[in-house]
């Protein structure tokens, strides 16, 4: 076991977390941001003024996406797979990064979703009440404070990671 | 920056005066008028329903014909031209338009009508296509379907929903009724689906070749010709073009309308007008020959309204504001806040209670917005265009407003980049690498890089965010002072405030080594303030309670309000991420730039640049309405959330402008 630990191929670990980190949020930001699409497509039909306010909704749910290509960038940039000669590491230390980009993963996905939801629900509130969407807005960035937080761990994470020597 | 001071007032006068009184009013644009509580004996209000209700149909057709112009005639405008103040009318074109209202309000029903008519022509066309459909299996019958036959024949049409030859009928017609044998089938068209049918039989044999035929599953066809199937299609379609070139015709005439758009909108500007007007002399109380009207106005300006009203005889005097009177609010802002006003005019106006947070929430909301943006580039991208719109149009004050918001934020945003080295995120140093060979950053940060030191990034963007929050408590002792209620200026914010900074001064104190030596004595003071203050939120939090075992329990969950300045303070790593993402999203478009200019041919080069010209405007775009939003939470939730209420009403004045357009200043 220790030997397979200390085997010099932990990259393909580290760029499976880089892969999942853009993989999950994306996934969850494309079906949130379409899912909003959707409610918004309706409220224009009715009144097109709706647009620009509904498209700041709509893309609420695209930043999830966002810090998960962020993660990923940042860990390939830092093993060299981007703009520099790949680095050696430990199958320990790759998984390390795997883990450790997990909760972006995860939390990104779901965050994204489920605020899309509330973003969707500020498309209604919208068309009722187009002076009230400041706080559709409020009610839908609320969520993404959860998505913010797992980006921090999972960042902060890999940055620890790279300066661990195992 | 503050809030304007109102003034109550009341105006009184003949009532042969009130036209005189509240057109002046309108074109004053300061007083807002409030209803009058009426005794129902001498005074009375009067109901302007039927003159509100012409107004609003007015309103109503010279709004859906503008819509229809708008349709078939969209007004060309440029994509900046919403930024254009007005237009500006003299009184006498005015006069001029309103005198000719009857045609022009009658041009509008006409509008109405030739839609409808349009509307109608449309439906009916997809009826008559629906018909000739159905006859297009139908085609090949040469006589008309609702043809009977001769006297001594009976013809019949219809279909079988099946593909048939005309041996497969004869068959089964055989089988069916073996006594009919002087039939004909005329088989007209074939689908997978149908065989329609010219049936023939002898006249007197009529019902029972019709019953042997419903129970082979013959059915009559929906849509019978009267002539031959091809003939009335030809029909039908001629009726088609003749609908389809009244259409054009209608239309043409719609978009003739267009000319006198803006015509239709100064009317509807008026109508709006004259409704406002209407709307207030219902708030009037009204004797038989005189009028009062209660409302407020800007303290400045009453001499003015006062000196006004004197001049057509009416009279006009300050009233002492009540207790639960609501006085109207409207904000003063100088030229730096007035940025911020409509973020605070989005969450909510000031209270009775609140101060106007206006000056030092822009001040917060630039420097939050700039440094999660926290490019210099972009930022000054947003500088010089919204310079221009503001130089260029000279937008009116809600749009100006707005612009401001983003040139200050956008400045703020130069500063930090400037601090981070961050310019099209590290385009420069990509260049410079690409390029010309460099091998060491030829622009460096001169505080630091967030995206290489995201852990200094996070204490900087947590620090900032403390400040923040402890002066929403600070403004907490303002509002409670303003308020004269001095214990919870003491107990429900001083007390925090004092807890917070004395913890965090502590805590620094233990964590950061210090420069200079730290008295010994120094924890120990700021551990005594903590306790302090803590003991004055346990026992004074709960004042309102007689009961001192509720008392103390209200002041422990107080207490226990602590957890959420926690929270509050970590919600802030928000602009470390915000500013990681525009970092990093710019730093991938450069080196896919990087990538293809590297090759250094002139191809390269170009795609190099396109791509960098995509990517930064999307990213622009991207981090704006991000940067937007996340800002205006942190002011929302972690900043107002501590002391401010809103609920304030807007003062919204008697006025003669309207949102097409405002009179020319005239002496």
């Amino acid at each position: 076991m220790m030997a397979f630990l200390q085997s010099p191929h932990g990259i393909i670990f580290a760029i499976l977390g880089a892969a999942l980190a853009t993989l999950l949020p994306g996934i969850g930001s494309a079906a949130g941001v379409g899912l909003v699409g959707e409610a918004s497509a309706g409220v224009t039909a009715e009144d097109p003024s709706k647009f620009s306010k509904l498209l700041i909704l709509q893309l609420l749910p695209a930043t999830q996406g966002i810090y998960g290509m962020l993660t990923s960038f940042l860990l390939l940039s830092s093993l060299g797979i981007i703009g520099g000669s790949p680095v050696e590491i430990s199958v320990a230390k790759g998984l390390a990064y795997l883990i450790s980009c997990l909760p972006i993963a995860i939390v990104g996905y779901f965050s994204a979703i489920k605020q899309a939801k509330t973003s969707a629900a500020g498309v209604s509130l919208v068309a009722k009440r187009p002076d009230q969407m400041v706080k559709g807005m409020l009610f839908s960035a609320m969520v993404e404070t959860y998505a913010i937080l797992a980006l921090l761990i999972s960042m902060l994470g890999n940055t620890g990671i790279n300066n661990l020597n195992i | 920056m503050a809030k304007v001071k109102m003034q109550k007032l009341r105006i009184c006068g003949m009532r042969s005066d009130r036209k005189a009184v509240l057109e002046l009013l309108q074109r004053l644009e300061c007083v807002q008028a409030e209803p009058v509580g009426t005794d129902g004996d001498v005074f009375e209000s009067i109901s302007t329903s039927q003159q509100q209700e012409r107004f609003t149909s007015a309103i109503r057709t010279l709004g859906s014909a503008l819509e229809i112009i708008d349709e078939y005639a969209p007004a060309k405008s440029g994509l900046l031209d919403s930024f254009k103040p007005r237009p500006e009318i003299s009184r006498s074109d005015y006069d001029y338009i309103i005198e000719s209202d009857s045609r022009n309000l009658r041009r509008c029903s006409e509008v109405i009508t030739q839609k409808r008519r349009i509307d109608e022509l449309r439906a009916e066309i997809a009826r008559i296509r629906l018909r000739i459909d159905a006859l297009s299996p139908w085609l090949g019958g040469d006589v008309p379907m609702i043809l009977d036959g001769t006297s001594k024949t009976a013809m019949l049409t219809g279909y079988f929903s099946d593909a048939l030859s005309n041996e497969d009928i004869l068959t089964t017609l055989a089988e069916t009724d073996p006594s009919l044998e002087a039939v004909h089938f005329d088989i007209v068209g074939t689908s997978s689906e149908m065989t329609c049918v010219y049936a023939f039989c002898l006249r007197e044999e009529k019902e029972r070749f019709e019953s042997a035929l419903r129970m082979m599953g013959f059915t009559r066809p929906a849509e019978i010709s009267k002539s031959s199937p091809l003939q009335c299609t030809r029909e039908l379609g001629s009726r088609i073009e003749k609908h389809e070139e009244e259409i054009v015709r209608l239309e043409n005439r719609i978009r003739e309308r267009a000319s006198r758009r803006q015509k239709f909108q100064y009317l509807l500007g008026y109508y709006e007008m004259r409704l406002q007007k209407y709307e207030a002399i219902e708030k009037l109380a009204s004797s038989r020959n005189t009028f009062v009207l209660e409302g407020w106005t800007t303290a400045r300006e009453y001499d003015k309204v006062a000196e006004e009203l004197e001049k057509i005889g009416a009279y006009c005097e300050k009233l002492e504001p009540e207790k639960n009177d609501d006085p109207p609010v409207a904000l003063k802002n100088n030229a730096f806040t007035e940025g911020g006003a409509p973020i605070v005019e989005m969450f909510s106006l000031p209270s009775k209670s609140d101060i106007d947070p206006t000056g030092i929430m822009s001040f917060f909301y630039y420097m939050l917005f700039g440094i999660m943006l926290g490019d210099a580039a972009y930022g000054l991208i947003m500088v010089l265009a919204t310079a221009f719109v503001m130089l260029k149009f000279k937008p009116e004050a809600a749009k100006r407003r707005t612009m401001k918001l983003f040139f200050y934020s956008g400045l703020c945003s130069v500063f930090w980049g400037v601090l981070f080295g961050s310019y099209f995120g590290d385009l420069p140093n990509v260049i410079a690498k690409t390029f010309f060979g460099a091998t060491e950053n030829i622009v460096t940060p001169i505080l630091f890089d967030p995206i290489s030191d995201p852990m200094t990034m996070l204490y900087v963007s947590i620090a900032l965010g403390a400040v923040h929050v402890l002066t929403g408590l600070f403004m907490g002792v303002v509002t409670a002072l303003k308020n004269k209620d001095i214990a919870a200026a003491i107990f429900d914010y001083l007390a925090w405030l004092t807890m917070l900074l004395s913890v965090i001064g502590w805590a620094l104190l233990s964590i950061v080594p210090m420069p200079f030596e730290v008295p010994a004595i120094l924890p120990k003071i700021l551990i005594g303030i903590a306790l302090a203050s803590v003991a004055a939120i346990l026992f004074m939090n709960g004042r309102s309670s007689k009961n001192f075992i509720v008392r103390i329990m209200k002041g422990a969950y107080a207490l226990y309000g602590v957890t959420s300045y926690i929270s509050d303070f970590m919600s802030y790593s928000r602009i470390l991420a915000l500013g990681l993402a525009t970092g990093v999203i710019s730093q991938v478009f450069n080196q896919m730039g990087a990538m293809a200019g590297g090759s250094g041919s002139v191809f390269g080069i170009i795609f190099m640049v396109i791509i960098c010209l995509i990517g930064h405007a999307f990213n622009i775009g991207i981090s704006l309405i991000g940067c937007y939003v996340h800002t205006c939470r942190l002011q929302y939730v972690e900043f107002f959330g501590k002391f401010y209420e809103g609920g304030g009403r807007e003062f919204t004045p008697l006025a003669a402008n309207n949102k097409y357009f405002k009179f020319k200043e005239e002496n």
